[in-house]
């Protein structure tokens, strides 16, 4: 598609979409690429068998208010604000608009947002974002269960667990994927 | 100027903000910021405070936009080796003023783009921290600046095109609107500009040159796009 004929740009522009980009990236990349998507299942088997600093670092990292927990709710908030966050009707704001009369400012504004819902499946994004928030959240829970009360040498189930972990891991990372890089511009 | 110095501790910035919610808050963190992290003694002196005149390590905030007019942009000629870093929310009102000064430390020669808009001076002092040119934050400011006109015009015009906008719609001060038409068109980055040169042309354009200008405008914005 060329240049001129693409339905729109995404443009980084305020502080908060660079905070929203900043947030997609660290979810996405530092967390569930990292540590859940590039780790071998063999590895985390191996250390559900040993009684190691680093079995307890990993503990700390799943267990119900641990940082994988602290990242869903990241995830929840990041998904919760992105209909508005990328919405072009929220550069009325910058300055070179200020002296706009509210009344063209509104008109602009909502045709601004007509037209950004037309031209980006945004809630249907937020939608599977949530969607696969809730299935990685069910299987994150199930695989701390699962590495809590299995005993070794029998660790297998918990290779499985994370395996099953890593699919859902991997839905969320493609979903989170899908959030514009930037203000949708017309 | 010795510009390039990443030592801010011996520089006059000046910080003129005028406007409700624009930074001037976050510019009496930039106070503290130089006397917690730099060691340096400064403070935000009030207009007309007779130290203004003798103390060049010290940084200004100013909030009052005929003061300015008549009392800070004498001053940028008195002090030539300070930098001045302006911040307005309000630039073309300002930028006649600016211009005539011929300030030497403004984001960039031309008059409608001499202020950055913005109190966004968490950027500013992010840049600071980080031991960042006086030059490369001015660079900073003025990215933001341009940016925002660019698309601010971009808007405009898709919502003429849209007729969202009409003849009669009010766009506010004339002048004002001249000056975004202004700034935009010298910002694109192929030239010549088919941006419209003020209001009038703006209202003037038919379909053909409202397309060619948006496609002005969307090339600019991609490759501003690419560089961030």
């Amino acid at each position: 598609m060329s240049e001129s004929s693409r339905p729109q740009i995404f443009f980084a522009i305020s502080p908060d979409v660079r905070q929203l980009l900043a947030t997609k990236s660290s979810l996405r990349h530092s967390w569930l690429d990292h540590q859940i998507m590039d780790r071998d299942p063999e590895t985390i088997v191996r250390r559900h068998r040993e009684n190691s600093p680093e079995r307890q670092i990993f503990e700390a990292k799943i267990c119900p208010a641990g940082e994988f927990a602290v990242e869903v709710l990241r995830a929840r908030e990041l998904c919760s604000g992105i209909v508005e966050r990328v919405n072009p009707r929220t550069l009325m704001s910058l300055g070179p608009f200020d002296k706009l009369p509210s009344e063209t400012k509104g008109q602009i504004s909502r045709w601004l947002n007509g037209l950004y819902l037309e031209s980006i499946p945004i809630e249907s994004i937020k939608a599977d974002i949530e969607v696969a928030i809730n299935a990685f959240s069910a299987k994150l829970q199930a695989f701390a269960e699962t590495w809590q009360h299995q005993t070794p040498p029998t660790s297998q189930s918990v290779g499985q667990a994370f395996i099953e972990l890593q699919a859902v891991a991997r839905d969320l990372y493609a979903a989170i994927g899908r959030i514009p890089d930037g203000t949708v511009l017309p | 100027m010795d510009e390039g110095q990443g030592d801010m501790s011996n520089r006059t910035i000046a910080f003129f903000n005028h406007r409700s919610g624009k930074g001037k808050s976050d510019a009496q963190k930039i106070d503290e910021f130089f006397n917690t992290k730099l060691g340096k003694e400064s403070q935000i002196l009030r207009l007309n405070d007779p130290r203004i005149q003798t103390d060049g390590s010290t940084i200004f905030v100013h909030t009052d936009t005929e003061a300015l007019i008549s009392f800070w942009l004498p001053l940028t000629k008195k002090h030539p080796a300070t930098d001045f870093i302006f911040m307005s929310t309000d630039p073309p009102s300002l930028a006649p003023y600016i211009s005539e000064t011929q300030c030497n430390a403004c984001c960039c020669e031309h008059p409608a783009h001499v202020l950055a808009e913005y109190g966004e001076v968490s950027e500013f002092l992010a840049a600071a921290a980080s031991g960042r040119r006086i030059s490369e934050i001015r660079q900073l400011l003025k990215r933001k600046a341009s940016t925002e006109w660019l698309v601010a015009a971009y808007i405009l015009l898709l919502a003429r095109k849209a007729k969202v906008i009409g003849n009669e719609t009010d766009l506010g001060p004339r002048q004002y609107m001249d000056a975004l038409w202004h700034a935009a068109g010298s910002m694109v980055c192929d030239k010549p500009s088919v941006l419209p040169t003020d209001t009038e042309a703006f209202l003037q354009m038919d379909s053909e040159e409202l397309d060619s200008a948006i496609a002005q405008i969307r090339l600019s914005l991609s490759g501003i796009n690419r560089s961030v």
